[in-house]
């Protein structure tokens, strides 16, 4: 009798392999020789917990990489990888394993210029949130998820990866020189063929000693009345209004026209918008120094107040450092796309 | 005519030609099928093959290992260490069962598992080619250069069995993104197994994967040898769908 394991030639009659103990003979007892299976509805759990094993592998270390291996060690550090992960995949072509998300990286970048291209509207927010994820998803798969076992500091970890690259995404656009902004328009100015409501791009990082033009688009954080919660266009902070009265400029509203300096402006290019309407007349005021007349729209009714002439001023009057930005170009809705005028 | 033909004589008419009837069902004649089975890239049926193997001998070692790699192909790998368990019951301490249950581990995430029992397998008298193999397997998946050593080695020391092991190399090669090795297998193993659909297919994937344009034919190949499966019609059909950019992106 030969052991099928061993080869070790074992005398007539042996049951097991006097030298390895393996099995010689067909056993008389009934061995079960049908391999249990798996129900067919198992293996998509499965599946789910064999790709949340794979994120605790066992770091390469001999894996190939473009630097060398002082560099390397360098950024074999999973949170320097985070850090690097702000830039998607650039963690990874380090390690030379950008293959690894090379669908990832390419859902980012269409998410991105799809959510750059819809920005303004809700697609376009629904895209960058998508983007986020995916970018969040790159920065992790690199190393961080790795080296956590515990499964809170996973969930804490992929919450704070969110918020960071939330604040980034919102930011980045405008540190300098970029200065990129937008806003929602609170007016209907038919000369610019701007409605309230459209989306416009605007540009930060004015100069403070510049005298803005009469006429410009701005983006403005708006006062308050009373110490009540300002009220505009679809409830953002900022808004979209158009300059009418400039530094040191009287002006004063009759019939729904602007008159600055007694000159009547053109209702096309400065409409008085509705709110403004209500005071019959507004007098003669005076633009201080460093301030502009700012006309937009703001919804006094919500506060439950008489509206008086004073409201307007303290609304519409703004210092030239509370101006952020100066639109130029129309951005939504997207068959009115085109700079302005 | 022949003028005598008609005429009857006190002889017995020639026998007919009797038919060989039906092979003898032994567990020799179930493990061939089996590997048929394999080599066609059933391996649900070559798992029932295996299985009738064990019926009728149930001390067969190929038959043990051949039902754990067939539920490892099929993706059920907890029962796959479960049947290894039983297995080494039979054979204790075999190092070609340690190596499969190395290979069930790395293949459902479990690394360190298989990394242990690889250890434990390579340091086993007696070595098989499946040994260095599922060695390869948990390197590569370590994405260790020792892993094209071990391959060598496994397919150095295959003997008689040499395609079966380069088709087995050439899979993992494959599966860990290796293609041009793999495909210098494949060469080989369909010379030896030029009805193995399995064969075929893993070589028009892998030319499939690197952009060339055999990989149809190889595709249609196989389909050709196993009709209506699925897997080959699948990647048939992704064969020609790619554009520059999809091809230059792919690699």
């Amino acid at each position: 009798m030969r052991c099928q394991r061993c080869k070790f030639e074992n005398i007539p009659g042996q049951k097991t392999c006097i030298k390895c103990g393996s099995a010689l003979e067909v056993t008389s007892t009934a061995i079960n020789v049908h391999p249990p299976r798996m129900p067919r509805w198992k293996k998509p759990f499965r599946d789910m917990l064999r790709s949340m094993r794979k994120g605790k592998a066992i770091p390469q270390d001999n894996a190939k990489s473009h630097l060398t291996p002082r560099v390397k060690e360098f950024f074999n550090d999973s949170f320097l990888g985070l850090f690097l992960s702000i830039v998607p995949g650039l963690a990874h072509w380090t390690q030379n394993r950008f293959r690894e998300i090379r669908w990832y990286f390419l859902a980012w970048l269409i998410l991105l210029l799809s959510g750059l291209f819809l920005y303004g509207s809700a697609a376009g927010f629904i895209c960058f949130g998508l983007a986020i994820g995916v970018h969040a998803a790159i920065a992790l798969q690199y190393g961080i998820l790795k080296d956590l076992i515990n499964l809170r500091e996973k969930i804490i970890i992929v919450i704070l990866v969110l918020i960071g690259l939330t604040f980034l995404y919102r930011f980045i656009p405008r540190i300098p020189p970029l200065n990129f902004d937008g806003g929602y328009s609170s007016l209907t100015i038919p000369y610019y063929n701007v409605e309230a409501g459209d989306y416009l791009l605007a540009r930060g990082g004015l100069d403070e000693k510049a005298l803005l033009q009469r006429g410009s688009l701005v983006l403005i954080h708006p006062a308050t009345i009373g110490g009540y919660r300002r009220i505009v266009t679809r409830g953002n902070d900022t808004v979209i209004g158009e300059i009418v009265g400039l530094p040191g400029e009287t002006l004063e509203i009759v019939n729904d026209v602007f008159i600055v300096d007694g000159q009547l402006l053109d209702v096309e290019k400065y409409p008085v918008p509705q709110w403004m309407r209500r005071v019959k007349y507004l007098p003669k005021t005076k633009i201080p120094d460093d301030n502009y007349f700012v006309s937009i729209r703001y919804s006094v009714a919500a506060h439950g107040i008489a509206l008086d002439d004073s409201h307007i001023s303290q609304v519409c009057i703004v210092h030239k450092t509370d101006i952020e930005a100066k639109a130029f170009m129309k951005w939504w809705p997207l068959l009115r796309r085109g700079f302005l005028k | 005519m022949d003028r005598f033909s008609q005429l009857e004589f006190d002889e017995k008419k020639p026998e007919r030609k009797r038919s060989q009837g039906e092979p003898i069902r032994n567990a020799d004649y179930f493990h061939k099928q089996a590997l048929k089975y394999w080599l066609g890239g059933d391996f649900e049926l070559a798992l029932r093959n295996y299985s009738r193997v064990l019926e009728q001998n149930n001390t067969l070692f190929d038959a043990w290992v051949g039902q754990v790699l067939m539920l490892i192909e099929l993706e059920e790998y907890k029962e796959s260490l479960v049947w290894a368990d039983k297995a080494l019951e039979l054979f204790p301490e075999h190092p070609e069962l340690l190596a499969v249950k190395a290979v069930a581990c790395c293949r459902d995430a479990q690394l360190e598992k298989a990394i242990a029992y690889s250890d434990n397998s390579i340091g086993k008298d007696n070595i098989t080619p499946r040994v260095w193999l599922a060695r390869a397997e948990v390197m590569l998946d370590r994405k260790s250069p020792v892993s094209d050593n071990c391959v060598s080695k496994a397919v150095s020391i295959a003997g008689n069995m040499q395609a079966v092991i380069k088709l087995e190399a050439a899979r993992l090669l494959r599966r860990k993104g290796s293609y041009s090795a793999a495909i210098g297998h494949l060469n080989d193993v369909v010379k030896v197994f030029p009805k193995s659909a399995l064969a075929w297919y893993e070589l028009g994937c892998c030319q499939a994967k690197l952009g060339l344009p055999q990989a149809k034919a190889t595709l249609e190949q196989s389909l050709r040898l196993r009709p209506g499966w699925r897997e080959a019609a699948t990647a048939l059909g992704r064969c020609g769908g790619w554009g520059f950019f999809g091809r230059l992106f792919k690699r």
